[in-house]
């Protein structure tokens, strides 16, 4: 498959969004450009060049080479993902300390690989140690979730 | 009488003695100080050495937090919906009173006003004062507004950004007298300032803390001031009433609390503002920055936010109107 | 100049006391640790140990706050390199050689550079300060909106030497970087664009959350695709300092980048970035071997690093001679003087010289300190390196979290990271370096304020950007750039397919 042309194509898409959005936006005029004026300009630039890059890009060398699926493993990079998204969803109604002992954990378990009670005890020593030094010793706010902690 | 009446009946004599009992305990914890606008302004000033001097008082530190975003509208609808516990408060000043309005006149319902706030008191009120770089031709506001009006369109001034308190107050001389002066905001006072002693915009409105030292300097000069009444400082420098004009401006800092918090611990709140705004400590802050301590409780700082967004209100619509 | 000296003699007496030593010492060791800390940048460093300056006397709690600033400026490329992670703003482009030479082993080498690159740069600086505040303070005036937008084009064309690979992707990069700019709220008209209603983006969307998200999280999420044992390097002591190679390489880009650093520090407004990555594109173009950059170059650490620490002494001029804050974190600053009673501006050096010259003279101290400090921690921190990555990278992200939280209390900013690294995390699979996309998301949004406000303030005139000699200079050697630029690609008869 051809890298480039797929990325490529990616950022017209995104430019041509772009286009439309700042249409919607008022444009002024060249002497006094409104907040649209920018915005236009830009993405219609980005739509030239990624059209330029979509028709002008050739297989590169791995893509000729390449034996594996594209996007390569990709089983941690969503577990790490999915996992740090539960953990800012949480971070504000549950509490700083908690999340992060309990996102540690699953990291360690899930995607180090670590035997659940190394994953837990780690969690509760470098959270725990991490509350310590940011919310305690530095004052850096941290929320205190129902707890309070 | 039956057990169960007695049980009852003593629940609700422990329940109230409990509510003024669990008032005295407060506060139990830090509070937080959420400061909507970002660090290093007067805003921040003011609120940090508040919090610096509460702890004396309430025996728990206060602890200030920058909630940053526009122009302040993330920071006071954080503390709209916070708990209202007595453990969050925030800062009131009138730029946002200006965030209401305009919400309002976008057509948009405001995300938080007025009345999602119990008042707690106010530390300061202070008005800007009218600027011109030291070799400006202008030597008096007359010159100054007949220039204005003899060549519509030709100056500029510059402010700290929209709808911030150096911006309403130039609109409010602009729109009382129909001037064609342009608007170029900058972001925060410094920029602004950096643009008026290098000539680039003609004038600004600032406040006395940042803008006395420059004039002292011989980098800029005062024309006029937007208060009711002279200020320290700028003894000889006279109110825009004083030369003839309807033209008047002040911008208050304050503490504010969300509405439902608790009436024990807003009278202890509000004693505490009392207290903590005669502190010499605190006082020596504020005027070592410029700035005069102006005390007002609650009720009178709540009907003159009620004024303010009054005035503000015809001011923006007024502006509108004329874009 | 006399008085220069005598000044500065003044300010070494009032700086070599214990008690300043100790306090200078204190705001150093604090703001080392709030720069390797990624997120907690000067600023929060400084509005923390605010409250605590207020019983101390004015010139020891400046020369504190002061000692916070710049040990951020040295921690800040701490994370840089050992992680991928910008530890502050101006660190972002130590990112991209600094990394790569972790990654070969010469971690120890790029940590050493950067320090002493910083102290070179941050002593010019200081000599700079010394002589030159009262000339180069009215220079800094004389920039208005017109001159900053010939400043930033002239950035603009600068950030498109910072990208390796082909040309086309860098300027696509570029592109993008500036239309995500745009996002927010516009300073002109108040305008919000393109927020969807998310209160939060109006003040765009943060650099700090996309850059640690782009580098350091599109970093963790690719490492981990493979197999999480890497090669744990077992670095000797000898291997932790440079050879002799690599220091002969890095005397010119400390020098050129400690004068550049200084000039460009003056600037109000992003300076360090600027500093920093203009001094990357310097170096670039006159090595040998441009190609090179972006794989471990020494030139590209020791040039940036040494440039952005001058910067930090040119933007303190505006702000001890005219009062004029330069950024949030010489606003605090200012904060500092005022609670103290003292009234920063043009008087400052005739009111208050001690606290002028003191806080000079501590600056230099707090290089010196700076430097014993953290030479020895090279050898702490390359060790870290040691830790298996599968136990290091959650604590990395905990860390990341918990450095972009303390900005602003938001969770929003959070989320931006997320994506961003998941964004990085694309891009960089179908090989976009993403530098030039996070200078662009900077630069965009300065470039354009200033652009509209010159069009503003002179009524829709184009000539206001040709009416001031600093300008009219400015704007030339942007042209300059893009022609020979162009002009070699196409006199190679066609654009460069290079696609690494």
């Amino acid at each position: 498959m051809n890298t480039d042309r797929v990325g490529y194509s990616g950022l017209f898409v995104v430019a041509l969004y772009g286009m439309i959005s700042s249409f919607l936006m008022p444009l002024g005029q060249l002497r006094e450009p409104g907040p649209g004026f920018l915005p236009l300009c830009l993405s219609t630039i980005l739509v030239i060049l990624a059209g330029v890059g979509v028709i002008s890009s050739r297989p590169s060398q791995e893509d000729l080479a390449r034996t594996e699926p594209f996007w390569g493993n990709m089983k941690s990079p969503v577990k790490i993902v999915v996992t740090t998204g539960l953990a800012i969803w949480a971070f504000e109604p549950v509490g700083f300390l908690v999340t992060s002992v309990c996102f540690l954990g699953l990291l360690f378990r899930w995607v180090s690989d670590y035997p659940w009670w190394k994953a837990v005890l780690l969690g509760v020593c470098i959270g725990g140690a991490g509350w310590f030094f940011f919310a305690k010793l530095l004052g850096v706010s941290m929320p205190g979730g129902f707890l309070g902690w | 009488m039956s057990r169960r009446v007695a049980l009852l009946i003593s629940l609700f004599v422990v329940m109230v003695i409990a509510a003024p009992i669990s008032a005295q305990e407060y506060p139990t914890k830090p509070i937080t100080l959420i400061n909507p606008l970002p660090p290093g302004g007067t805003l921040d000033l003011q609120g940090r050495a508040f919090a610096a001097v509460v702890e004396k008082y309430l025996g728990k530190p206060m602890v200030v937090v920058n909630k940053t975003g526009a122009a302040g509208a993330v920071g006071s609808l954080a503390a709209a919906q916070a708990k209202p516990d007595g453990y969050t408060l925030c800062l009131g000043w009138s730029a946002q009173t200006a965030l209401i309005i305009n919400e309002i006149l976008e057509g948009r319902k405001p995300s938080f006003n007025i009345d999602d706030y119990v008042v707690l008191g106010r530390f300061t009120d202070s008005s800007p004062v009218f600027l011109v770089p030291y070799n400006s031709p202008w030597k008096t506001i007359q010159q100054a507004v007949d220039d204005i009006k003899a060549h519509p369109g030709a100056y500029s001034y510059s402010s700290g950004g929209i709808q911030s308190i150096s911006h309403l107050p130039m609109e409010a001389l602009i729109v009382e007298n129909g001037l064609k002066l342009k608007h170029v905001p900058f972001q925060g006072g410094g920029p602004a300032f950096t643009a008026l002693i290098g000539s680039h915009v003609q004038c600004s409105a600032q406040y006395p803390g940042t803008s006395l030292p420059k004039v002292k300097a011989k980098q800029l000069r005062a024309l006029a001031v937007f208060s009711g009444q002279r200020l320290k400082g700028y003894e000889d420098v006279p109110t825009f009433k004083e030369l003839g004009y309807n033209v008047f401006h002040s911008s208050w800092v304050g503490l504010v609390a969300p509405k439902a918090t608790p009436a024990p611990i807003v009278e202890k709140l509000r004693t505490l503002v009392k207290q903590v705004t005669k502190d010499p400590a605190f006082v020596d802050v504020i005027e070592k920055a410029g700035d005069e301590v102006d005390y007002a409780d609650a009720e009178k700082t709540r009907q003159a936010w009620s004024k303010e967004y009054e005035r503000l209100q015809k001011l923006l619509s007024r502006m509108e109107k004329q874009k | 100049m006399i008085e220069s000296f005598i000044g500065m003699g003044q300010g070494f007496l009032i700086a070599f006391t214990p008690q300043n030593l100790y306090y200078c010492f204190l705001g150093c060791l604090f703001g080392t640790v709030v720069g390797v800390l990624p997120g907690v940048g000067p600023l929060a460093g400084i509005s923390l140990l605010l409250p605590a300056t207020f019983g101390m006397p004015p010139v020891s709690a400046l020369i504190m706050l002061c000692g916070i600033y710049y040990g951020a400026m040295y921690g800040g490329s701490t994370t840089s390199i050992l992680m991928n992670i910008p530890g502050e703003a101006a660190s972002v482009v130590t990112c991209i050689d600094g990394y790569q030479m972790a990654r070969k082993g010469r971690a120890g080498a790029a940590l050493f550079i950067a320090a002493w690159g910083s102290f070179l740069g941050g002593n010019i600086s200081v000599l700079g300060i010394a002589l030159l505040a009262p000339v180069l303070a009215d220079f800094a005036v004389k920039f208005g909106p017109a001159e900053m937008f010939a400043v930033m084009v002239m950035a603009m064309m600068l950030v498109g030497y910072v990208g390796s690979g082909s040309v086309l992707k860098t300027m696509c990069m570029v592109m993008l970087g500036l239309f995500l700019g745009t996002i927010g709220m516009d300073t002109m008209t108040g305008y919000l664009r393109m927020t969807y209603g998310i209160k939060e983006l109006a003040d765009g969307i943060g650099f700090i959350p996309v850059a640690m998200g782009l580098f350091g999280i599109a970093e963790i999420l690719s490492s981990t695709q493979d197999t999480l044992v890497r090669d744990v390097l077992k670095p000797k002591l000898r291997e932790l300092l440079p050879n002799r190679d690599e220091l002969r390489r890095s005397w010119g880009p400390i020098g050129r980048g400690s004068v550049m650093g200084f000039f460009i520090g003056l600037l109000p407004g992003a300076a360090h970035i600027i500093a920093g990555f203009s001094s990357y594109a310097l170096e670039k173009k006159l090595a040998t071997h441009p190609e090179e950059f972006g794989t471990g170059r020494i030139e590209g650490v020791a040039g940036p690093e040494t440039a952005n620490n001058s910067a930090t002494g040119g933007a303190m001029i505006p702000f001890l001679s005219l009062g004029i804050p330069s950024g949030p974190a010489t606003a605090v600053m200012m904060v500092a003087l005022l609670i103290h009673g003292i009234k920063p501006g043009p008087l400052l050096i005739q009111e208050n010289p001690e606290v002028f010259w003191g806080v000079v003279a501590s600056m230099y101290i707090g290089n010196v300190v700076l430097l014993i400090l953290n030479l020895p921690l090279v050898g702490l921190f390359v060790n870290l390196l040691r830790i298996p990555f599968k136990l290091l990278f959650p604590i990395i992200l905990t860390i990341c979290i918990i450095g972009v939280y303390s900005i602003d209390a938001s969770t929003m900013e959070l989320w931006i990271m997320l994506i961003s690294g998941l964004v990085g995390f694309v891009l960089r699979r179908f090989r976009f370096d993403v530098a030039p996309l996070v200078l662009a998301l900077i630069i965009g949004p300065m470039m354009e304020l200033a652009f509209r406000q010159s069009l503003m303030m002179s009524g829709g005139s184009f000539a206001v950007f040709f009416g001031s000699p600093i300008s009219l200079v400015l704007l030339s050697v942007s042209a300059l750039l893009v022609l020979t630029g162009l002009a070699r690609p196409l006199l190679a008869g066609r654009r460069p397919k290079t696609n690494p």
